[in-house]
């Protein structure tokens, strides 16, 4: 048997099973073996896999229980209401709910220290591109930083709490204070002139029209 | 002879393709136009232009740049297409070149100021309803350039000028739609009161692409064609048919939005009569545009929320915005 934790909400595509943080799932070895996803999953640190063994006679005794066909239910035995233990007296090879927590917690830990490395590393390989001198960069410092920019990031990250949250992120960044720059001095003074085409025409229709807006906006 | 008496008042067409101001000299309206494009040439043609007499601006080592009609003409020489300081109606951010561009045509057809400060109203199109596009930079940089030519600047909604062009005797009502070249503007007004205004970004160009396109033409030939003159009712030819086309098309986009954006404020804007339908613009020059779009919009004019009591042609398309807006800068120096 295979125990599985998971620090968040994961799911097992190719096994239809969907863990969330904290839970412990079991798996048959075969079901471990032949699922391609959960060991992406693993590799990524997304779940845990650890090597267990459980009360597997009373899980195939509950199944076989399970699989009395309708008409032989009303001959059977009444079940037994054996009481459930509680999880503190479990065997040595249970994981109890504290384990398990810890176990997340431990996952979770790992996973973020992997990110950290990875991000210090991507880093330094992209210092080194951009600067290719030989002075070595220090890494320590770096690693810190990281680790730093990451814990601002996280502190500072806003999380939409509205229920219009896609709107809001759509909303246009520029605005009418968005201030616009016109630069002075387009038209220069200097300039030579160019010939226009110019036409002249007796047209009476303009000083009514005006008089008419005059009188308009007199109103 | 005596000097012509001015009455102080400009009005100042910014389109596309021409910048037409218009001005009041003695009883005649007079109007400066210039051909909104340029093309930028190496300075080995100076010395040829100035024999020829084009209008081009000399930039010493960055070479010249031929501006107005002549840029046109010289494209098709060159085997180029000429520029356009104005894309879609608005002047893009960054454009520095096509600033310098526009800051000498606007001083060309402007002229200097009569009096100090005299009013200028110049056109701003209405914010797209199918473009994410923004007016607010274009009427500044023409705020600035108008105002750097010794005018006060007033920004005045392009459509809005026909109505005051067109519509006096129906006391400024009318739905007023100019087809320009980059795009159409559209005003509806009651009494002088602005009640819908907007533009779509398609227009000649729009056209001229669409019919080059489906005729496997270019669009500059398609536009020559469409200058030469073509009919809209009786197209000859697969290139006038595939034109007749997108004049269709076009028109029937503009009545569809205007229909869509009135049913936004129809709640809200009472018409008490039916409204006058005024066209104008460079792109209704096309041979009988008028019964080209009569003949659309019956086919629309049941669903067409507003009452129409007739559509007509500006008296004078091309000139009918400088010419609102010139009744508007008048009325402000009176």
């Amino acid at each position: 048997m295979k125990a599985i934790i998971s620090k968040e909400k994961v799911i097992i595509e190719d096994l239809g099973i969907t863990l969330y943080p904290g839970s412990v799932r079991w798996l048959e070895e075969e079901e471990y073996k032949s699922s391609i996803c959960l060991k992406v999953l693993q590799k990524m640190g997304k779940v845990q896999v650890m090597d267990s063994k459980r009360h597997k006679k009373k899980k195939e005794n509950k199944e076989s229980s399970n699989r009395v066909n309708r008409a032989a239910r009303k001959y059977r035995s009444p079940p037994h209401n054996k009481p459930k233990p509680p999880s503190s007296n479990s065997g040595p090879n249970m994981v109890t709910e504290e384990e398990a927590r810890r176990l997340a917690e431990l996952a979770a830990k790992k996973a973020a220290d992997n990110a950290v490395a990875q991000l210090t590393a991507k880093f330094t390989e992209f210092m080194e591109r951009s600067n290719p001198s030989p002075t070595p960069v220090e890494t320590g410092g770096i690693e810190q930083a990281v680790q730093q920019a990451v814990s601002q990031a996280l502190q500072s990250a806003k999380i939409p709490t509205n229920s219009q949250g896609v709107a809001s992120e759509l909303a246009p960044s520029s605005g009418p204070e968005e201030p616009i720059f016109i630069p002075a001095g387009i038209v220069k003074q200097d300039s030579e002139d160019l010939s226009v085409q110019i036409t002249s025409s007796k047209d009476e229709n303009i000083d009514d029209a005006v008089a008419a807006l005059k009188a308009l906006k007199k109103k | 002879m005596a000097a012509k008496k001015h009455t102080l008042g400009t009005g100042l067409d910014i389109g596309t393709m021409n910048i037409v101001s218009a001005r009041r000299e003695g009883g005649d309206t007079t109007t400066n136009r210039v051909r909104d494009a340029f093309l930028d040439l190496e300075s080995g043609a100076k010395k040829m232009l100035k024999l020829s007499g084009v209008n081009f601006i000399d930039r010493g080592e960055d070479g010249i740049i031929v501006v107005g009609d002549a840029a046109m003409e010289m494209a098709n020489v060159f085997g180029r297409e000429a520029r356009r300081p104005l894309s879609q109606g608005l002047i893009a951010a960054g454009e520095m070149e096509a600033l310098d561009v526009l800051g000498v045509m606007i001083k060309s057809v402007l002229g200097d100021p009569k009096a100090k400060g005299e009013s200028c109203y110049f056109s701003v199109p209405a914010s797209p309803v199918d473009a994410d596009r923004d007016v607010v930079y274009h009427k500044g940089v023409f705020e600035r350039i108008v105002t750097e030519c010794g005018y006060t600047a007033y920004p005045s909604n392009e459509a809005m000028a026909i109505i005051y062009a067109e519509t006096a005797k129906e006391g400024f009502s009318g739905l007023g739609i100019s087809f320009g070249s980059g795009m159409c503007n559209l005003a509806l007004a009651v009494v002088g009161v602005e009640g819908l205004s907007f533009s779509v970004a398609r227009g000649g160009d729009w056209i001229d692409a669409g019919a080059a396109k489906a005729t496997g033409s270019t669009k500059s030939r398609i536009c020559a064609l469409k200058e030469k003159g073509v009919d809209l009712m009786a197209p000859e030819g697969r290139e006038q048919e595939a034109l007749a086309l997108y004049y269709k098309a076009l028109i029937e986009y503009c009545i569809d939005q205007t229909a869509r954006e009135f049913a936004k404020i129809k709640d809200r804007f009472a018409l008490p009569k039916p409204i006058p339908i005024v066209i104008s613009g460079g792109t209704s020059l096309a041979g009988n545009f008028v019964p080209f779009f009569e003949k659309v919009f019956e086919k629309k004019r049941k669903r067409f929320p507003i009452e129409v009591s007739e559509i007509r042609h500006a008296s004078d398309p091309l000139n009918a915005v400088a010419r609102g807006l010139l009744i508007q800068a008048m009325q402000e120096e009176e």
